[in-house]
Parts: C-alpha cells; structure tokens; sequence
C-alpha cells in the first residue's frame, strides 16, 4: 500500500464531492418518490357509494333500527363482502338519520334500549341519546353520523 | 448536533475511515463494476420490500397480488419492472465484475478468501433469480419452475429427495410458493448481506488490487476521487435500469393453470445456457448437463486462487486461467444463443408468426397464407393453409358434415369455395367470431371453448340435460389434456418397459433410419388402394409417400422444412407452417422411440385410458409452441398403440391420431406392420410388407415431394 496520500486543492475537492452528492440525491430521490408513491397510493381514502339500507316503509317514526349493511369492496387485490351495523331514525316523513353502531370509546357496538330510549355500549357503560349524544360514561366522542339520502322510497347510506 | 452525535457514536472518524481508504494509484474505471453490483443489490431490496408490502404468497393469491402491484398501485409497475429488470442487470454485472477480477489478477494471494466469498455471493444472486421467478404465479413462472424441479430429480441417487425438499411435498403448490417465498425474502437476503458485508471487510483488510503494473504516484483517498466514477457508473446503470422499466413491461403471463399442459416454458437468458445443455445429454446422461458441468465450473471457481497461485498478474503471463474462462464463456454464450434460437418464446409468439420467422430464418420459402390461396376469408384471415384446412377439419368434426355441407359442389368441379350462398358458411363465420369472444373475454385467450364443446358431431347443440344419459350408463369422454395420475407408473417407468418390449435400450437406441414399404388404403377406401414408402432419419426426417390412383398423397419433413400433398385436393401441395410444421416434427423425433424422453417435456402419465374395452397407459408430453402428444401403452405387452398428437390452431387443437397394431420382429426389434392414420379429413390405412432398419436412405425423399399431377399451387380464387 503506497504510504503517501495525494493532497488536492479543496476547490477540486469540493467539486467532485457536490457532483457524486448531486447524482446520488438524484437516485435517491427517484427511488424515494417511488417507494413513497406505492406505500402511500394504498393509504388513499376509499371513494364511499350510496348502498341501499333499507325503505321507508320499513323504519317505524323516530325508533332507532339497527340495519345491517352488506357491501362489496376493494382489499387491495381481493373482493369482499363488508357487513357493517348502523342504526337508521327516521326523523320526518323523508328525513332518516343514520348512526354508526361503533362506539366511540373502544370500538364496541351498542345497542338500542327502548325502555331507556338511549344507545348502551355493552363493554364499559358508554350511553348516548337517540341523536347519538354521549349522555354517560367514559365514550369520548358521540357516535359517529353517516350520510343518508333518501330516493323515492329506498333509503340510502354512504359507505 | 453534530458534534454531539460524533461524541456519542464516533461517526466522524467511522466515515474517514470509510471514505478516505487510500486507493493506489492509477486506479480507473474499471474499479467501478463492484460498486454497480452492490448498488443494483441495493436497488433490489429496497423494491424488493416495496413488493412484499403488496404480495401474497399463497397460490390463490399470488398473481393477484401482483395484478393488483402492476395495474393499481401508484409506479407499481416501474417497481416491479426495476425489480424484474434489475434481476438481469445484477447478473451482468456482477458476470463483469468477476471477468474484470479474473483479468486483473484480483484473486490472487492474499485476496484468496475474498474471491470464494465473491463466488458464493453469485451463487447466491442465481439463487435469488431461481427462487424469484416462482413468485408470480403465472403460466411462466409455474412451467419454468416445473422444469428446474424435473431437472432437480436428475440429482444421482437423491434426486426425488431433493425435488420434494424444493417442492415442500409431491406436487408443486401452496407449500412450493411459500417455500420459495421464504428463501427468496429471509433466508437468501440474509445470506447475501452477510457475504456482502465479508465481502467489503475483505476487501477493506486487503486494500483493492489496482491496476495490473503498478503505476507510480501517490494514493489518493476513496472520496470523492473514486467515488465520483463510482457514482457517475451508478447512475448510468440507474438510468439504463429505470429506462427499462419504464419503456417495458415487466412481463405477468395468464395465471398459472396446472391442467394447461400445452404451455412451453423458456427460462431466463442467464438460466438458458442450462437449459440448452440439457438437450445434449439426454435419458440417463442429463445428471451430466445438471450436476456434473456446472458442478466443475463452479469447482473451478471456488478453487481458482489455489490453482493459480503464481504472483504474475498479466493476463499474458497466465494464458490458462485466461483461456479457460474465455471457452467457459464462449461456451455458455453459445448455449444461449442456441437456446434461445430452438425453444420458442412462450405465448408471445402466435404459430403464424413463429412459421414466419423460421421460414425466413431458414432461407426457406414462406408459408403459404390463407389470403394467398382462397377469396372471400373473413373470420379466419391471417393464418397459414394448412392452419386453415385444420380449421375446417374442426368444424366438419364438430358438427358431423362434410366439406360440401357449407360449400355446395365441393369435391366436383362446380364447387366456388369463395361464395357466401350458403347460410351455413355465413352461420358458422359467426359462429367462429363469437367462441374467439368466449375465450377472449372469460378465459384469457386460451381455448376453452372449442366448436366441439356443445356441437358434439350435432348440427344444433343439445340444450337440456338429457336424464337417461344422467341415470343411466356413464359415457364420460376422455380429457385431452391430462394431469399426473395417482396410483400409475411413472412415465420414464412405462417407457423404459415399451423399449424394452421393442427388443431393449441397445438395439433400440442404435436405429439411426427406418425404410419401409407397403400396400395404403386412402381415405377409407374412397381414395383407392395403391403402395407407399415410409422413411425416417434420426433426428428428425421423416417422409410418408403414398403413391395413388389419383396422385401422390405426401407427408414430409426434412429437420427444417415439411411439406404435404394430397390428391384432388383444393390445394394440393404446401408447405408446412405453424402447428403442423411443428407436429410434423414431433412426428419425425418420435418415430424412434429412443428420442421420446428427450423429446417431449412435462412428461406425465395419466389415468388409465380405455381403448375398445382394452387398458392403456396414457403418457402425454409437450412438443413446441402448445402442440402436445399422447402415448397409449399396452399395459400388458409395453407396446405402444395409439399416438394422438395435438397441435393448436385458431379455432381449437387439430388431432392427428395414428395406431399401431401387428408388432413383429424385424432384426431383433419389434415395429408395428400395421398403421391407421386419422386426422380431421380422413383415415389411412398402412400395411406394410418390408421394414428394414440402419440403411441409408436418399436425402431427397425427405424434401418437397414431386407430384405426377400438376405441382403447383392451385388457387381458389
């Protein structure tokens, strides 16, 4: 191994140094931008459709109804079938409210008590009013509220 | 910060140390090649875990997954091309960095341990190519791995062992995948950082070899002096590879689908070199082409610096070591263009198009096509003729008519075959678009609906279930393609016992031609009685001359070229393209029935067939380009009774179906003295008198057949 070490001019130095750094951030970005574009395209917020939930007919005045919904969906490269529970009020003649059965506190899904006319978590005591309102217990945010539409009798939900 | 960090990890003096490696003097670009690999390594773990994020390593799965990488996520299919593409890259490059090791002397005391570490690094890098091309689970990925696993089993003694270890079970499937997942995502990545990270520190402890003679001067440090042509190769190699990736598509073939035995697998270029070897040793000599040559060369590789142990770096002064790698590379290079020119690409090259190219490679005539003989084709148009008369076939065979049931007149000489007067002609153009559709939209393109599928020799198919046939006798037809049976002998088993009843390996393998006359019925009798000679050459001549009362019926192949006549005939002389260019080729190979082990591939037995109340086993096996072969053995003589060979076409496969019957003695081996051959417009029938083997035979009875009547192409226009 040759014992002497060649001393170049910082300038030459500072040079070849901002060129290999320069083509490297290049290649580095291009596989950043890659790699970054394919994690985060699957992180994307899925577009929600209008399923069909139920009809007019079928949800009695002001009477929270669980229904549950049966979707198809996208996992990644498979199709499945998602069943999802919400409970729809009908508030007027083509009013219908809809709640997400999930509650907010662990992710339990609670229930309608006609007696007490409010919604009870099973797991920890969570209450909330017909409007989804947290009334009692440790729920840290009211149920959560989904979009409905109404279309000639058919009730539809966004999900 | 900085200071801070440096206090508690030392990081300032660990880069020094890294970067400023004092790099002898005249070090140049061909100090870069080491760097390349270990960039396009890089570059392949990182979009390595970038598609593990996305795959699913189960066989219901997988290809879906990589559907979905390719199609749905954000430059998932540059991702996966600079994966598939980075594949080649690595392996040359890392081919060019152990040339560049060779040729500078690099491997020489005290780098001796560095070189076997290199080698096993390529190994390794092969492995991962291996292991890779199972991952999609395509059509490809499933034929080409069922290869690598029939080659495995050629490994002495523990041959089977070895190929369920790779298969993780008796057949290639879920636990294969998972397998081979798992060795290409944690076993083979961690052997190779663990190689390379020994690889840098030997390189490291030893310093780099430098230029050949040494060049005076002082050394400079790593960084930036080397490191700027280290970067500058990086990034043309990068730009090369991501131009790849997005100009081409990283290729994903129909899914795998294990019942499709008409699939040809090709292996990638770098694994082709083997492929090809295997040709050349076929039957019990193939451990030779698997085990025994890459074994040496790879023996070489290892022992190499020991072998070499003089200090001369000079490629001048080491002549042996240079030319020896020189033939090995020659050689392999040879292989793969020998390869790549004899086995047909898989799928991408429709017969037409394939019958095109060999013709012109060949300096042959070109194939006639249908538009150069017939007016008026509309639903069947870019096809060879004798593609087309097979298309005919299948429709005639389907639905039980004859030639002059859509063309009135046919078979005299009023017959205007262009001419759309009948509905039938009209129905069936029709007819043919709507199965090509069938296919096309619900199958991938692969022909799973055929004319036969609902005609069934009936003019209008059978609509309702039909519940004597459902309660009463089964009448289950027998499956053209066929998978691996349970509970048979193995195919090498049943054709060793059919030559064996020939009169054994010896006698067999030493017939070199066959020639033989004899009395031919055409046509059923329609054609007339008249005599014919039959001539075969191994490898793969062969020449079927039926002299008629009406003209010469020929059936000939030369190695390259094949023609047929027949008399009467709206075209009565052509020459052979596509699928039947192709089977006649099988025809010829397999007429000596020592070739047929080497000559077919995926070789399988499959359940016992049942001809005229009698059991046969069935042995099928692929030819090229989709065409495949079926075998009917005597289960108790070993003879064989029926070829069935089926060669694809645009409308479904045409069979060609030939039985053997009279075995008798011809010098110590048996041959069948009495032939049927059917195909979709007739059934000849051969009786021959005189069969003599190993005499030589005039080349000229192998080539384009003279006719008595007029030979040239007569056109229906």
């Amino acid at each position: 191994m040759p014992a002497q070490i060649s001393t170049d001019d910082p300038t030459r130095r500072r040079f070849l140094s901002s060129i290999t750094g320069g083509l490297l951030s290049v290649i580095s970005g291009v596989l950043a931008v890659l790699g970054g574009g394919a994690i985060l395209s699957s992180t994307a917020r899925r577009q929600d459709d209008w399923v069909p939930a139920t009809t007019l007919l079928d949800l009695p005045e002001h009477e929270p109804t669980p229904v549950t919904l049966t979707m198809r969906r996208l996992d990644g490269f498979r199709e499945v079938i998602d069943r999802r529970t919400i409970f729809l009020v009908k508030t007027g003649e083509s009013d219908v409210a809809a709640f997400n059965a999930t509650c907010t506190h662990l992710g339990c899904l609670v229930a309608w008590d006609t007696q007490a006319q409010v919604f009870k978590c099973p797991c920890h005591g969570g209450v909330y009013d017909r409007n989804g309102a947290v009334k009692d217990g440790p729920p840290p945010a009211p149920l959560a509220k989904v979009t409905t539409r109404v279309d000639g009798n058919r009730v539809l939900v966004q999900a | 910060m900085r200071d801070w960090l440096d206090n508690r990890t030392g990081f300032r003096s660990l880069l020094k140390h890294l970067l400023d490696e004092p790099l002898p003097s005249g070090v140049g670009w061909w100090f870069v090649t080491g760097s390349i690999v270990l960039f396009l390594l890089s570059v392949q773990l990182l979009t390595g875990v970038l598609l593990a994020v996305f795959y699913s390593p189960s066989p219901d799965h997988a290809y879906d997954s990589v559907r979905f990488i390719m199609e749905r996520v954000t430059f998932g299919r540059v991702l996966r091309g600079l994966h598939f593409f980075g594949a080649s890259f690595i392996v040359i490059a890392s081919l060019v960095h152990m040339l560049r090791v060779v040729a500078f002397g690099s491997y020489k005391k005290p780098r001796e341990l560095n070189w076997i570490v290199g080698v096993l690094l390529l190994l390794i890098i092969l492995a991962f190519a291996l292991t890779g091309y199972l991952l999609p689970w395509d059509q490809k990925a499933y034929w080409a791995t069922t290869v690598t696993l029939n080659i495995a089993r050629s490994v002495p003694f523990a041959g089977e062992f070895v190929s369920r270890l790779l298969k993780g079970g008796t057949d290639l499937g879920a636990l294969t995948l998972m397998r081979w997942y798992a060795a290409h995502v944690f076993l083979l990545p961690a052997c190779l950082i663990a190689f390379t990270v020994a690889h840098i520190y030997l390189m490291r402890r030893h310093g780099i070899s430098g230029p050949i003679k040494e060049v005076p001067g002082p050394s400079t440090p790593f960084y930036p002096y080397h490191a700027i042509k280290d970067t500058i190769a990086v990034a043309a190699v990068f730009a090369l590879l991501l131009t790849f990736a997005l100009v081409f598509n990283a290729p994903l073939d129909t899914v795998a689908d294990p019942t499709d035995a008409t699939y040809i697998p090709r292996p990638e270029w770098y694994f082709m070199s083997l492929f090809e070897l295997l040709k050349h040793f076929p039957g019990r000599w193939e451990p030779v082409a698997t085990m025994v040559i890459p074994g040496l060369v790879v023996a070489l590789l290892f022992l190499l610096p020991f072998l070499d142990r003089r200090p001369d770096r000079q490629p001048a002064k080491r002549p042996v070591v240079i030319g020896s790698f020189a033939v090995i590379f020659v050689c392999i290079g040879l292989l793969t263009y020998q390869g790549f020119r004899t086995t047909p690409a898989p799928s991408a090259q429709s017969p037409q198009a394939a019958a095109r190219q060999t013709a012109g490679a060949a300096g042959l005539r070109g194939p006639v096509m249908v538009e150069d003989v017939f007016k008026n084709v509309q639903a069947l148009k870019g096809i060879t003729v004798d593609e087309f008369m097979g298309t005919m076939g299948i429709m005639a065979a389907s639905l039980g008519l004859c030639c002059n049931d859509c063309h009135p007149g046919a078979g005299t000489d009023k017959v205007v075959w262009e001419s759309d007067e009948s509905p039938r002609k009209l129905t069936a153009r029709q007819m043919v678009l709507m199965v090509q559709a069938i296919n096309r939209d619900n199958f991938s393109g692969r022909q799973e609906v055929t004319c036969w599928t609902c005609h069934r020799l009936r003019l209008t198919p059978v609509q309702t279930p039909i519940l004597d046939r459902f309660y009463g006798e089964a009448q289950a037809d027998p499956d053209d393609v066929v998978s691996k049976a349970e509970g048979v002998p193995q195919p090498t088993q049943i054709l060793d016992k059919y030559v064996q009843a020939l009169g054994g390996a010896e006698k067999v393998s030493a017939i070199t031609t066959i020639a033989g006359t004899g009395k031919v019925m055409a046509f059923g009798n329609f054609g007339g009685g008249g005599n014919f000679e039959y001539f075969a050459e191994a490898p793969d001549k062969r020449a079927m001359l039926s002299h008629l009362p009406d003209g010469e019926s020929s059936r000939t192949f030369d190695g390259r070229a094949g023609w047929f006549a027949i008399p009467l005939a709206v075209v009565p002389k052509y020459p052979l393209a596509g699928g039947e260019l192709d089977g006649a080729r099988l025809d010829a190979q397999l007429s000596f029935p020592a070739q047929i082990v080497r000559t077919l591939t995926g070789l399988r037995t499959g359940p016992i067939a049942e001809l005229n109340g009698k059991e046969y086993y069935l042995v099928q096996g692929n030819g090229a380009r989709g065409a495949f072969v079926s075998l009917f053995f005597d289960r108790e003589t070993g003879l064989l009774a029926r070829t069935i060979r089926y060669t694809p076409s645009q409308i479904g496969k045409v069979p060609t179906q030939v039985d053997y019957e009279n075995y008798r003695d011809v010098g110590g081996i048996k041959f069948p003295f009495k032939w049927t051959f059917t195909w979709l417009d007739g059934r000849d029938s051969f009786d021959f008198m005189d069969v003599k083997f190993n005499t030589p035979i005039d080349p000229s009875k192998f080539g384009e057949p003279v006719l008595t009547r007029p030979a040239t192409i007569r056109t229906a226009r």
